[in-house]
């Protein structure tokens, strides 16, 4: 608790948060966005990061490059770092035709819902974390896609305001399944540990549609299409599909999503979630969260604990500019879908089935320069 | 629309807005190539905001803004219609993306007023009263 209490005052006490790099009147710039957190978790169980002995080993630093050579090619990179991990997130070139075309190739940020592209982007959020049934291993946003892409944006005279994006190629869906071993047949690895799986799917067809309001409204359509692996020998078309909307006008944020996935013929799932944030002053922000997934799988009869997620989360925030925050949520989860016992195996979950409510508590700092 | 009846039109704007900037806070300022006299507030936003990043000619829109939070927040509120602070999230929206990147920053209205002279199709936003030798200034149409 005192390494906890010193992390904690740590991050109070730093300096205000340094501004961006520009080099050469922009034409090199640096940003960067990173966060600490502690997490924890009640009965035994554990949500992703957090742990029921609580988890303060969670750091992460992006750092964006970008270098803008002449003034319609960006070449833009993030390279990311946490205590396990160091690799590139996204990097690709753009070139900008017009505002309304604009042609990137790389391994690209997905655009997907409201936040798809923002994952790791902590100050742009109320919450800590994204929800977890659009935006965690529930199949349906990956980190970026792998290919070229298309897009733009259109403004009339009005206020109103269209953007789209379309891209091809290929993605890794971050998958968590522990129902697994609930199928009829069960497969031979249900006795293994249960691990959150990169899945490929290729031959993407994808693309948003973005609409501006004058009314503080912005409302989505996203989805893709593509082929995926489901063992050695076959290959079943993967489709996801949702409506994103966003409301924000003076102390009120809120924000809507609703996304199905589907295995064609193996399984599909439905996630949504409702966020809303009051600025109670210039510094303090509360929000809440309401959010549910579940998966449907024809070789499992009736739907279990560990096909459903259902959260609901509280979440009291201080700014201290917009490019510094501390965070301090509670949250309330039944079901297994993404919860359970540390280093259990998907066998285990169904000879010994888990505490099906929890509650995680977060407090954690997020910053942007 | 004649140059004195564009500031006109701009103090008209600015008068709209609160009390305490019943006098014009800043100054629309543009390289003398620029090929537009007043632009519309709707359009200054999304000049600023890099929503259009081209002017009628085809010349590239180079934003710059100063640092001075005051003069920042005064521009966003009757520009953008927006906080600073909600205009600050919106860039960190687009860089965390990788969309965009926010306007050049310079330190003082003069850097800014020397910036904006040197670069073709730069434009950029002073205190009123700032020394505006060799650059244009723009004024704000009320209507679209």
């Amino acid at each position: 608790m005192r390494r906890f209490v010193l992390l904690a005052a740590a991050s109070l006490l730093a300096p205000a948060v340094a501004r961006a790099v520009d080099i050469n009147d922009g034409q090199l710039a640096i940003h960067g966005d990173g966060a600490w957190s502690f997490q924890r978790t009640s009965n035994g169980n554990g949500y992703l990061d957090a742990t029921p002995d609580g988890n303060y080993d969670l750091a992460s630093f992006n750092l964006v490059v970008a270098a803008r050579p002449e003034p319609r090619l960006t070449i833009t990179a993030d390279l990311a770092f946490d205590p396990h991990h160091v690799g590139l997130e996204w990097m690709f070139v753009e070139w900008r035709v017009s505002d309304q075309l604009r042609l990137r190739a790389g391994r690209v940020k997905q655009p997907i819902g409201s936040s798809g592209e923002l994952i790791f982007a902590g100050t742009t959020r109320p919450f800590y974390q994204l929800p977890v049934s659009v935006y965690g291993p529930a199949n349906i946003v990956a980190n970026s896609y792998l290919g070229v892409g298309l897009t733009g944006q259109r403004s009339g005279d009005t206020a109103w305001g269209i953007e789209y994006d379309l891209y091809f190629g290929a993605l890794k869906l971050n998958e968590l399944e522990t129902y697994r071993a609930l199928e009829v047949p069960p497969e031979a690895s249900v006795t293994a540990p249960i691990t959150v799986d990169r899945q490929l799917v290729r031959e993407i067809l994808g693309g948003r549609l973005s609409l501006t309001t004058p009314f503080d409204l912005t409302l989505r359509v996203s989805g893709y299409g593509g082929r995926m692996d489901k063992d050695e020998t076959s290959k079943v078309t993967f489709l996801v599909g949702g409506l994103s909307a966003e409301y924000q006008a003076g102390p009120l944020r809120l924000g809507s999503e609703l996304f199905v996935s589907a295995e064609v013929h193996y399984e599909h799932s439905v996630g949504a979630h409702l966020t809303a944030a009051w600025w109670l002053d210039d510094h303090w922000q509360l929000a809440g969260r309401l959010e549910g997934f579940q998966t449907w799988v024809p070789r499992i009869d009736g739907v279990t604990p560990l096909q459903r997620h259902r959260e609901g989360a509280l979440a009291l925030n201080y700014w201290f500019s917009p490019g510094l925050v501390v965070k301090a949520s509670v949250h309330q989860v039944s079901g297994n879908r993404f919860v359970y016992p540390a280093h259990t195996s998907y066998q285990d979950l169904v000879t010994s089935p888990p505490a099906r409510r929890t509650s995680m508590v977060l407090v954690g700092t997020q910053f942007a320069f | 629309m004649p140059r004195p009846l564009a500031i006109l039109s701009t103090l008209l704007v600015l008068a709209a807005a609160p009390a305490a900037a019943l006098e014009p806070a800043f100054v629309v300022v543009a390289h003398p190539g620029v090929p537009v006299a007043e632009v519309s507030r709707l359009e200054l936003s999304r000049y600023f905001l890099k929503k259009s990043t081209q002017w009628p000619d085809g010349t590239p829109v180079r934003p710059v803004e100063p640092l001075d939070p005051r003069l920042r927040e005064r521009f966003a509120q009757q520009v953008h219609q927006r906080s600073a602070a909600a205009i600050a999230a919106y860039w960190n929206a687009l860089i965390f993306s990788g969309r965009d990147l926010p306007p050049l920053e310079k330190s003082d209205d003069a850097d800014v007023v020397a910036y904006v002279r040197a670069t073709p199709g730069a434009i950029g936003y002073v205190q009123a009263g700032t020394d505006t030798t060799g650059v244009k200034t723009v004024g704000i149409r009320r209507s679209p």
